[in-house]
């Protein structure tokens, strides 16, 4: 040990090509390998969050299709039995509806406790807390494209055709990551200051399930009501997807565009909104 | 020589818990209008001013609360002053808060990975470094095993261990050696003196003296009432030592505490 105190070091002089330059304190200059640096942790947490999800739990990832399938059951049953609703091949009209509105609540209640959650994190140097929301963001869609396997056996059971259109579906997926990051920013900004965010979601969460056309299509609506639910962005997004594999169409590009480019929006915001209080997290926490 | 970090006018603000914190969004409507009239915030310190120099020794001295860690995080760049400016020069390391990033969930080497990408290292340099990290901590024969069922010194060996394997420029410790035991704080002296030689500043708080004198080059006192004095240890800490006992029959004002 005492050998080689200084292994690993590197030899006197050699680091100070780096160091000339002076920043403040909190600011970190942007540089490529800072990018390759932010790139490495991101995978890196990605990676962590999908292993610690299910660590200790004796189904793992199954967990992730158990819910969505008992839930499918639950609704199919009472919507085709007891509350007839009139759409054909109902389970797989449904499936598409509650796995896009699963993933979209999920990701935003995880999302929101990001930064609260990330306490330790906070407090390692040069740790940029804008990484956590598009952590977890990122984790929700994976566990959504894994989630997409229950829809395939569906597709399969009923033998849907399906066509070209398929091709758009990742571009509906990464819409719909788009739309949960832009909220995902702000919410879990707010949700360091104010804990009510996380009970407040539950409410909302709750009345919009009914409000969002999940269990039923909304041609069954007057034109009135139809400019509501246009309004509710997760309408296009599971039209598109009910477009793209029920129907074999393409989906409404006019509708995808317009939630594409209010998501921008919010996204541009919102981000500013969560990085104004970035030095706020640790005297908050 | 050139400084490494460069502290002008620095003054810190926080708010004053619990009295105007509102902790609902309902509170904070109804403080909202009244905030401008409110008196709530207190200075921890301000005017400060120094410098640091590459492959010297700085030791923070003062009492609970006069503001040693917060001193320690703004040079970190986790908090933001509201006077002055900090600038700094190179890398920073810091071990302000003991193992405390460390996931029990995972195991000892999985730490050492995360640790090292969380401290700023690609994952090319943490494979490069593992080696070496993992012999630093002489805790090899438990690497593959949880966090969580380590003792708290293993858990400091493995954070310390990490942080000086970064080659950082500025390394900012908060009371943090003298945790584990004697033989690894020697082993953490001997690293230290090391990065030292390399240019390495060290930045080291603490409320025991002794470790400032024997340790430092120079140190800085930080009292409550926002003097600041830096100088040959011996000198600082005969003269905090003169103003604790005098102030040791005063009662603690209560806006100390946080």
């Amino acid at each position: 040990m005492t050998a080689r105190p200084a292994a690993g070091l590197p030899k006197p002089g050699e680091k100070t090509g780096s160091a000339v330059t002076w920043r403040l304190a909190h600011e970190i200059p942007f540089s490529w390998g800072r990018l390759g640096y932010a790139l490495d942790l991101f995978i890196h947490l990605v990676s962590l969050e999908m292993r610690l999800l299910y660590k200790q739990s004796w189904l793992g990832v199954f967990w992730t299709l158990l819910n969505p399938v008992i839930q499918l059951l639950i609704f199919s049953l009472i919507f085709s039995h007891v509350l007839t609703v009139a759409v054909p091949r109902y389970p797989l009209f449904l499936c598409c509806g509650l796995l896009c509105w699963n993933a979209f609540t999920e990701s935003l209640t995880m999302a929101a406790g990001s930064i609260v959650n990330a306490r330790n994190v906070l407090y390692q140097l040069g740790f940029p807390p804008s990484m956590m929301p598009l952590v977890v963001v990122t984790v929700g869609l994976i566990h959504f494209i894994f989630s997409l396997s229950i829809l395939a056996v569906l597709l399969a059971w009923y033998q849907v055709p399906l066509g070209w259109p398929l091709a758009a579906l990742p571009l509906i997926i990464g819409i719909q990551g788009l739309l949960t990051l832009a909220l995902a920013f702000p919410l879990a900004a707010l949700h360091v200051r104010f804990h009510d965010v996380k009970h407040l979601l539950v409410v909302v969460f709750r009345f919009m399930f009914f409000l969002t056309p999940i269990l039923y299509a909304t041609n069954a609506f007057p034109h009135v009501h139809r400019m509501l639910y246009a309004a509710n962005p997760l309408t296009h997004l599971i039209e598109g997807y009910r477009a793209v594999l029920l129907d074999g169409a393409w989906p409404n590009w006019l509708a995808l565009a317009g939630v594409a480019a209010a998501s921008i929006i919010v996204l541009f915001f919102g981000f500013r909104y969560f990085q104004s209080r970035r030095f706020q997290f640790i005297e908050d926490l | 020589m050139n400084p490494v970090m460069k502290i002008h006018q620095l003054g810190k603000q926080f708010l004053c818990y619990p009295t105007s914190r509102p902790q609902s969004i309902m509170e904070a409507a109804v403080v909202a209008w009244q905030r401008k009239q409110a008196d709530e915030f207190f200075w921890v310190f301000r005017n400060v001013n120094f410098e640091v120099f590459p492959g010297e020794m700085l030791g923070i001295v003062g009492r609970n609360g006069a503001g040693k860690s917060t001193l320690l995080s703004l040079m970190a760049g986790l908090l933001r002053a509201e006077e002055g400016s900090i600038q700094v020069r190179g890398k920073v390391s810091a071990l302000l808060d003991l193992g405390r990033s460390l996931h029990p969930l995972l195991t000892g080497s999985e730490n050492i990975r995360a640790s090292g990408l969380l401290n700023g290292l690609t994952s090319r340099q943490v494979d490069e470094r593992f080696d070496q990290i993992a012999e630093f901590t002489k805790i090899e024969k438990f690497l593959d095993a949880p966090v969580r069922t380590y003792s708290s010194g293993m858990k400091a060996r493995l954070a310390f261990s990490v942080a000086v394997h970064t080659d950082p420029d500025i390394l900012l410790i908060d009371e943090f050696l003298f945790v584990g035991d004697e033989f690894f704080q020697a082993k953490c002296i001997e690293r230290i003196r090391a990065l030292m030689q390399n240019g390495t500043a060290v930045l080291l708080s603490s409320h025991i003296a002794e470790k400032i004198s024997t340790h430092c080059d120079r140190a800085l006192w930080l009292d409550k009432a926002g003097v600041c004095r830096i100088g040959p240890p011996d000198e600082v800490l005969h003269r905090y030592h003169a103003s604790n006992s005098a102030a040791a029959s005063l009662p603690c004002s209560p806006e100390q505490a946080p």
